[in-house]
């Protein structure tokens, strides 16, 4: 029966197992509690550890990168939360557990409470985005809730005198630690909301363990920033620090510094800015003056600015033409009504009595000068003028 | 807070103007009017920054009555 099956290499099954292990959901992301014994920090940074409770141990890692950014120095007998993944390592058929982050298991496992409050916390929309208010661009006064000694007012206050001295500042000092903490930030938070004295808030403080950095991980203080009517910029601890208020507020910095960064513009970037502005303006200004001049270039070269004169020349043409045409119609009717007369006169000439006269007729007139037509307008011894064609005579009547 | 609306007030301001401006058929007599404009809102907002004096203060509690009153505060 052995002999009929393949047999499979010691690395084929460790390979195998790996495999298995690495597909299951719960192995891949997993919380560990537990004490650390046989812990040894290797030169290069990689840590080697157990972790073991009353009644089983298991062997763990955590490489340089994660081991790096621990708030606390573990040492055997430290108690722990571990998160990571449980792998095997080939070479000894070892399953272990390969940390990417610790917390020490101290006063009533605040690690855990972390967890379940940013659950709490962001399962009612606290976190959404939905609700971070934009920062205001150019606050004219930066409200501080910090401690009033220590390093992050220092660095709040240096960064925004040298960034941008426009705005004020306004410290609301408050317990950053220790049991009365939350409260106090709560108080401040609430006052400037009352008060309006600040159109930005920094909340935060420098780093420290855990512990140290707690207030801010209280339901309380995530509600204070979440109910703030003024954005709230959270800055707690350093970097690798995250806690409640900072998936609350309206931006999370990284450090205290960071935040001065973000609540105010750069001085010296806006007066560049100002200067580019009046560059630009400048520029644009002098291309409106060449586009009126190109405009202006286009309208010169039209026909009517290149030959003024040419409307008129063609215009005085035309007039010349009409003139012509005018002296030649009133030749033409005049000549017309020349002819007419001479035909009137030729007829007139016809009817005359002195072309009768011509003919050898001749007519009496009485001595009033009126023609005589009829015998009855004479007696006789009436004296008579007659008139033939070359002029007349006198006659007498007989009978 | 009045001087903090001026501030903003100008710059938005001079962004419309020069947002104004960037329209190239904007009248000869309107581009002047609006270039003096803009030149004089970067001055404003220019001399606001230059001539701002940053005040630094902490907020102290009256023990007597419980208000709060703005001191000077020096971090050093």
């Amino acid at each position: 029966m052995i002999e009929e099956r393949k047999a499979l290499s010691v690395t084929q099954v460790n390979l195998y197992v790996k495999d298995v292990i690495a597909r299951d959901d719960i192995l891949c992301d997993i919380l560990v509690k537990g004490e650390l014994s046989n812990f040894k920090a290797h030169s290069s940074g990689h840590m080697y550890m157990s972790l073991k409770d009353d009644s089983g141990v298991i062997r763990a890692v955590m490489f340089r990168s994660s081991a790096s950014k621990l708030n606390f120095k573990p040492q055997n007998g430290t108690k722990v939360i571990a998160h990571g993944r449980i792998g095997v390592y080939e070479r000894d058929g070892q399953y272990q557990l390969y940390i990417d982050d610790m917390q020490q298991d101290g006063q009533g496992d605040l690690y855990a409470a972390f967890e379940q409050l940013k659950i709490k916390l962001a399962a009612e929309g606290l976190f959404d985005p939905i609700h971070k208010k934009p920062l205001p661009k150019y606050p004219k006064k930066v409200g501080v809730v910090t401690a009033p000694t220590g390093a992050a007012i220092r660095d709040i206050i240096n960064v925004l005198t040298r960034r941008f001295s426009y705005s004020d500042i306004v410290l609301y000092p408050v317990l950053v630690q220790g049991e009365n903490s939350a409260a106090s930030i709560v108080e401040a938070i609430e006052y400037f909301n009352k008060s309006r004295i600040a159109d930005v808030l920094i909340v935060g403080r420098g780093g420290g363990s855990i512990e140290d950095l707690w207030s801010f991980n209280e339901e309380v203080v995530a509600r204070a920033i979440y109910n703030s009517e003024i954005p709230i910029v959270s800055a707690v601890g350093h970097e690798i620090d995250f806690t409640i208020s900072d998936f609350v507020a309206d931006l999370r910095a990284p450090t205290p510094s960071a935040a001065a960064e973000l609540v105010v513009p750069s001085q010296i970037e806006l007066a560049e800015k100002f200067n580019n502005v009046y560059k630009m303006m400048y520029r644009q200004a002098l291309r409106v003056i060449e586009n009126r001049r190109l405009q202006i270039e286009k309208c010169k070269d039209r026909a009517v600015f290149k030959n003024p004169l040419r409307n008129i020349d063609s215009d005085r043409q035309y007039l010349d033409n009409l003139a012509h045409m005018f002296e030649t119609a009133c030749k033409t009717a005049v000549a017309a009504k020349r002819q007419k007369v001479a035909e009137n006169a030729a007829k007139l000439d016809a009817l005359s009595p002195l072309g009768t006269l011509g003919r050898g007729y001749a007519f009496a007139k009485g001595s009033s000068g009126a023609v005589i037509k009829s015998i009855s307008q004479v007696s006789a011894g009436d004296r008579v003028t007659i008139r033939v064609s070359d002029g007349d005579f006198k006659a007498e009547v007989i009978d | 807070m009045s001087d903090k609306n001026s501030f903003e007030k100008n710059l938005s301001e001079l962004e419309q103007v020069v947002k104004a401006l960037e329209d190239n058929e904007v009248s000869l007599d309107k581009m002047i009017e609006l270039f003096e404009k803009g030149v004089g809102l970067t001055k404003e907002c220019t001399n606001a920054l230059n001539a701002a004096e940053q005040k630094i203060t902490i907020l102290m509690k009256n023990r007597d009555n419980g208000e709060m009153t703005e001191q000077p505060f020096n971090a050093e």
